[in-house]
């Protein structure tokens, strides 16, 4: 912790702290369902070991971390009941769940920033009028972190998408990334995504 | 003591129950009871015949104290250690061998305690197979190839011969085995007395390592052995891209051959980094700081899984990176030294609140050594506010950082400044890094 303080005729010096840490890109569930830290820069990064198992849905922001496993939904390391199954988390701390309801960690954002979209055309990235290619065709596109995306390809391979510079990296293997396949997202989980966007306008505050 | 007791009171009575002993021959899995005699079937001379025999005890238990064979040509090849009690309904097996040598008949004894089985042999006249040097082969020994580069071969002659005085009938003559082939007149065909026929077999391996084959001259086999060593690979090279390496890149090596490998060949390619500890310095593939590779037949490029470079990070330290191969008798390394440089911005953001800015930035210093921050605060218009930048001494603060840290030089700062005053005129601030590589700087606008 260090003091600093500013100086200038409509600002008065008064002390302030910085905290020096772990550079946190994001998080993701590998095909193990067990959830994994990606710290670093971009294109130097590296991917923590399995942190918790059993993960069905998680969100790491740079101040909340939440996870959701079969009977519990965990933020910033308390654990909370809630019901079964998997959940919709968005990186603004809403959390909607297969019964319907829906709970918020953490302070939403005044007006969350808007982000262009990124999408995929085979092994391209499309990212406004930038097209980056891959190694392999892209199967999904995820949240990794603030201002990354998780993208995973095949063959087991993943790479990380840096909003701000627009490019792509290849993320270090996993001992498991090998065994990820292609799989068809649950009916389940697109029947949260789809009640969550219904509710995310209402977003109950826990 | 009371063990010792126990196996004299069986052994004094397995004594009076020598009788008890029936031994058996296995014959298609059964047990055929011997009473004094067995006939073994005609054998050819050259052959190998294993016989099983069955010892059991009843209705008493029984002390095996000896089992011996004795006659030409027949063999103990197992049995078990003795002195041992056979229980009633326990069995043990003895393996003999018939190994005719001469043609004709024959007979010998299996002795079991006091028990005397007669065995019954027939050898029968044979074909024998002889070698270019004139040797006759035996099936207990195996005729070796010697050592064939893939890609060649090589052939050897050799005959069957009829040393009987009669005719003789050849019904099967065939060569088995992965990378053999033989050149065979077909059966059945009869060879006269005294006669020979000449074929020839062939070793061309198509794989690496110790190979063997089986020849076999009707109920005989004998074996076929030989080496196949990989012709030598052209001298590969290895290709960074780029060539010059700095802290927090992504790139690439790949292996290529001056000229198409003949052969398939199979090697690995290590990173070793000479440096402060760093996790993030490795290949994006493999178990981290080694990768499997091949190079298929006809081509000049290593094969990392489908790809044809390996892709690896160069980490947030400063150092020495060194990439060694290991393909077939190759050791190549190549070296790329990593300098050490001033701290290196990733992320930065500058946020205002109601009554304080908040920055953030993250980065790496591959020397871990930065000892100083300066923030220059502006306002909307691009003027300074203030007299200058803030200086802090962190020097300590990032020392203790690292030295727990296992992320090699990556950080991430966050920075809260409390303001007096109309936060909303602070336009952007300007950070400064320094190390002892020099000063870094980044310029942040400052959002809501």
């Amino acid at each position: 912790m260090r003091a600093f303080g500013i100086f200038c005729p409509f600002l008065i010096a008064v002390p302030a702290f910085a905290q020096v840490e772990p550079a946190r890109i994001g998080c993701f569930i590998d095909p193990q369902q067990q959830l994994r830290e990606v710290h670093g820069t971009a294109g130097n990064f590296i991917v923590s070991g399995p942190l918790r198992r059993g993960v069905l849905a998680a969100v790491c922001t740079e101040s909340l971390t939440i996870i959701k496993t079969d009977n519990n939904i965990e933020a910033n390391g308390v654990v909370y009941a809630a019901p079964p199954g998997p959940a919709a988390i968005d990186p603004d701390g809403l959390v909607c769940y297969t019964d319907g309801s829906c709970v918020r960690f953490g302070n939403a954002p005044a007006k969350p920033p808007a982000q262009d979209p990124v999408t995929a055309e085979g092994a391209f990235l499309v990212a406004g009028n930038r097209r980056i290619e891959l190694p392999s065709e892209i199967l999904a596109i995820e949240y990794l972190g603030p201002g990354w995306l998780r993208v995973r390809l095949a063959g087991g391979s993943q790479a990380a998408f840096s909003r701000e510079r627009a490019s792509a990296y290849m993320l270090p293997a996993t001992s498991l990334a090998g065994a990820e396949r292609r799989t068809a997202r649950s009916a389940e989980v697109l029947r949260v995504e789809a009640l969550r966007r219904q509710v995310q306008a209402r977003g109950a505050t826990r | 003591m009371i063990l010792r007791a126990a196996l004299c009171g069986l052994a004094a009575a397995a004594a009076m129950a020598a009788a008890g002993l029936r031994i058996s021959i296995i014959e298609n899995d059964q047990e055929r009871l011997l009473s004094s005699a067995c006939t073994l079937p005609a054998a050819e001379v050259g052959s190998i015949v294993p016989v099983k025999f069955r010892i059991r005890s009843q209705p008493d238990a029984v002390m095996l104290e000896r089992v011996d064979v004795k006659g030409a040509d027949l063999y103990l090849t197992m049995r078990p250690a003795l002195p041992i009690l056979i229980w009633p309904g326990a069995y043990v097996d003895v393996d003999v061998e018939f190994r005719p040598s001469l043609p004709g008949s024959g007979s010998g004894t299996l002795e079991v305690n006091d028990r005397i089985i007669t065995i019954i042999t027939q050898a029968l006249p044979a074909p024998e197979v002889r070698t270019e040097s004139g040797a006759v082969l035996y099936p207990a020994e195996p005729y070796e190839f010697g050592e064939v580069q893939l890609g060649n071969s090589v052939t050897r002659h050799f005959w069957v011969d009829n040393p009987t005085g009669e005719r003789v009938t050849v019904t099967r003559l065939d060569v088995t085995g992965t990378g053999f082939r033989a050149a065979i007149p077909p059966v059945p065909f009869q060879i006269e007395a005294g006669a020979s026929v000449p074929f020839d077999v062939t070793f061309e391996p198509q794989s690496q390592g110790s190979l063997g084959a089986f020849l076999h001259l009707n109920s005989r086999e004998y074996s076929l052995r030989g080496t196949a060593n990989a012709p030598p690979l052209p001298k590969p090279e290895l290709i960074l891209e780029p060539a010059a390496l700095r802290s927090g890149m992504q790139g690439t090596i790949a292996v290529r051959l001056a000229s198409a490998a003949s052969w398939p060949a199979e090697g690995v390619l290590r990173m070793a980094f000479d440096g402060q500890t760093d996790p993030s310095v490795r290949f994006i593939g493999g178990d981290g700081r080694a990768v499997p590779l091949i190079i298929p037949a006809g081509e000049t490029v290593a094969r990392f899984g489908s790809a044809q470079s390996a892709g690896f990070q160069t980490g947030s330290t400063a150092g020495r990176l060194t990439f060694t191969l290991e393909l077939g008798s190759y050791t190549e390394q190549v070296v790329a030294d990593i300098a050490p440089a001033a701290v290196q911005f990733d992320t930065a953001s500058a946020k205002r609140a109601s009554s304080s800015v908040e920055v953030r930035f993250t980065g790496f210093d591959n020397t871990r050594s930065i000892s100083a921050l300066a923030f220059t605060f502006r306002d909307t218009a691009g003027r300074l506010i203030g007299s200058g930048p803030i200086t802090v001494d962190v020097s300590r603060d990032f020392r203790t950082y690292f030295d727990a840290s296992a992320y090699g030089g990556t950080f991430s700062l966050r920075a809260v400044f409390p303001v007096r005053g109309d936060v909303s005129q602070i336009g952007s601030v300007d950070i400064e890094a320094a190390n002892s590589q020099g000063a870094a700087r980044r310029s942040v606008t400052m959002t809501e």
